[in-house]
């Protein structure tokens, strides 16, 4: 099984176990509990609920209620920790704060000492009432008493908190398992990226990405080491620029040309930083050199009706004569 | 005359070049989906960051429902009451604090809430599981839960105006929006089970028939309207509740999910 099924599973079982928890909650305050034959004025059954209970003069029947309101707080324990365990998959299954996750469906534990102790008062309030002569458990239907009906209910509580118990550990083992691991595989998930190896684990593709985010810093604080070197090379140049100058005019163009550059990467930068999109630009690898003319005016490109070949041109006049320099067809070309 | 015609066939070479900016678009489209990729960004993430974020209306439903409750528990009878007593039927609307129209009650009411007969061996003196007192603590208590339930529907609608103006993670107001859903299933839950005793009423009254008919009233028949409507409104809270944190884990779970895909495009 998954890990993420182990989670999922889990969080159905708290579901279960919640539902279950209100139903206990609400069939207990609902119907009576228990008959007792009276053979004063009336001769008669009477029937008591929770509510009678408490207010009886009878101590055995406050017993009773006693611990029928211990049961009711124990369930209540059970959907608080139940909603826990559910807020705790919801951060789960959101992939941040994972440990803070982890911890609250380890909180949900808990349930199975709630539900154990809920089986227990359930058994003793059963027997309990078994024992007195005078008091009987009421029979909702024929032959199937009404506290038998409860006890079913604590015992299936407490089958799903058992199986959830279960589950969290198998999953908290897998979560120990899955960290040990990536501890160790840190230094070659670089090499994994690049290969394209398949990932198996959906928690694991989680510290890969990690992993990809920490490089990607890395890299960006490189990038501003560099830009910060450009920047003090700049100011250097800048400098002997006013001590000294050069004689040549085409030196002088050319650090112009440079100084444009990199003013025009440092915007460019500045922008990449401000957002999350990248600029399409910075991300072409190659750009085909023929795609850029080398000839001065207006750049051209013509294809030869005979050979169909294709050769770059400049235009000077509206009219202008070509000769295909494969073939040597001649022709004029007009705009 | 042969060379004109010859020289109109040269023509731009459109189709070259055009072909030449489908590649360059090609090549620029491809080479940013890679860096996309690798940053982890997917097509719908970006759609988020300039889509507006939906106003969670969690906060308002519960706020509205807490006072149609408030409205309910102040101003719809408790309960109705129609029985046969020595000097006729009697049938009354009895509102919050046991107080019906003229403010006043007939002793034989009294006798089925409160019963004087104390000559029965074990019971007591109580045969319909209410007392007056209920009408007292149960109106109060309700209330309480109500006030607690407006408290925090006003705290996550603030939450949820803030995060329309400056657009948290969505993760985390998930979490913030289960967490308030949990505490609509408590407050839902608790009210339901306060104001279940008056429902059981009904089966006690089946069941206790004679000893009830000794207090000097028979053919007793209750309606119990506020509890009633009470419990139907928390029935509403709690399964809205259990929906929107169900909602949340699924909508969570999916997002991780075309994080992890996005990954491995």
């Amino acid at each position: 099984m998954e890990r993420r099924d182990l989670v999922k599973n889990s969080q159905r079982l708290t579901f279960w176990i919640i539902l279950l928890s209100i139903v206990g909650l609400v069939l207990i305050s609902l119907f009576p509990w228990i008959s007792i034959s009276e053979m004063d004025e009336v001769k008669e059954d009477l029937v008591f609920n929770l509510e009678m209970m408490k207010k009886s003069d009878n101590q055995a029947i406050n017993d009773i209620a006693r611990q029928i309101e211990i049961i009711n707080v124990s369930l209540w324990s059970l959907i608080i920790l139940g909603l826990i365990s559910l807020i705790g998959a919801t951060i789960h299954s959101s992939g941040k704060y994972l440990i803070m996750g982890q911890v609250l469906l380890m909180v949900g534990c808990v349930m199975i000492i709630s539900s154990i102790f809920t089986l227990h008062v359930h058994l003793s309030v059963y027997t309990n009432i078994e024992e007195h002569l005078i008091i009987s458990s009421m029979d909702l239907f024929p032959h199937i008493k009404y506290s038998f009906i409860l006890l079913i209910t604590s015992i299936v509580i407490f089958i799903c908190s058992a199986v959830y118990v279960v589950l969290i550990i198998f999953n908290l083992v897998d979560t120990i398992k899955n960290i040990l691991k990536s501890k160790i595989e840190t230094s070659h998930i670089p090499d994994q990226i690049e290969h394209n190896e398949p990932v198996t684990n959906i928690d694991d593709k989680d510290v890969e990405l990690k992993e990809i985010f920490r490089e990607k810093i890395k890299n960006k604080n490189v990038q501003k080491k560099e830009s910060r070197n450009i920047n003090q090379n700049m100011d250097n140049i800048n400098k002997s620029k006013g001590k000294t100058k050069s004689p040549f005019k085409d030196e002088k163009t050319h650090e112009n040309k440079v100084e444009e550059q990199i003013i025009k990467s440092k915007q460019d930068n500045k922008i990449s930083e401000k957002s999350d999109i990248i600029p399409k630009e910075k991300h072409i690898d190659k750009i085909p050199s023929n795609l850029e003319n080398p000839l001065k005016g207006i750049p051209l490109t013509v294809k030869c009706p005979r050979c169909r070949y294709v050769f770059p041109i400049e235009k000077t006049k509206k009219e202008i004569k070509i000769e295909c320099p494969k073939c040597g067809k001649t022709g004029t070309l007009k705009t | 005359m042969k060379d004109t015609k010859e020289d109109s066939e040269f023509t731009f070479y459109s189709e070259v070049k055009s072909s030449r900016k489908m590649q360059k678009e090609k090549i620029l489209d491809e080479s940013f989906k890679k860096a996309e990729r690798s940053k982890g960004i997917k097509a719908e993430d970006k759609k988020g960051i300039t889509k507006k974020q939906p106003f969670l209306k969690l906060g308002i439903f519960f706020i509205i429902i807490a006072v149609i409750a408030l409205v309910i528990i102040n101003f719809l009878p408790w309960f109705f009451i129609r029985y046969d007593a020595e000097y006729g039927t009697i049938q009354e609307f009895y509102y919050k604090d046991f107080k019906n129209k003229d403010d006043s009650y007939y002793q034989s009411l009294e006798n089925i809430f409160d019963s004087q007969c104390t000559n029965y061996t074990i019971n007591s003196n109580n045969f319909i599981g209410i007392s007056k007192d209920d009408f007292f603590k149960g109106p109060k208590i309700s209330s309480n839960a109500f006030y607690v339930l407006i408290l925090s529907g006003l705290i996550f609608t603030i939450i949820s105006i803030i995060d329309y103006l400056r657009h948290y993670s969505k993760i985390i107001i998930s979490i913030i929006h289960s967490l308030f859903a949990t505490t609509g299933v408590v407050i839902g839950t608790f009210i339901i089970l306060s104001n279940l005793k008056f429902l059981s009423v009904h089966f006690i009254i089946f069941f206790n028939k004679a000893f009830i008919e000794t207090s000097g009233a028979t053919n007793i028949r209750f309606i119990f309207f506020a509890p009633l409507f009470l419990i139907i409104i928390s029935i509403a809270i709690v399964l809205i509740s259990v929906i929107t944190i169900n909602i949340n884990l699924r909508e969570l779970d999916k997002k991780r999910k075309s994080r992890i895909t996005s990954l491995d495009k």
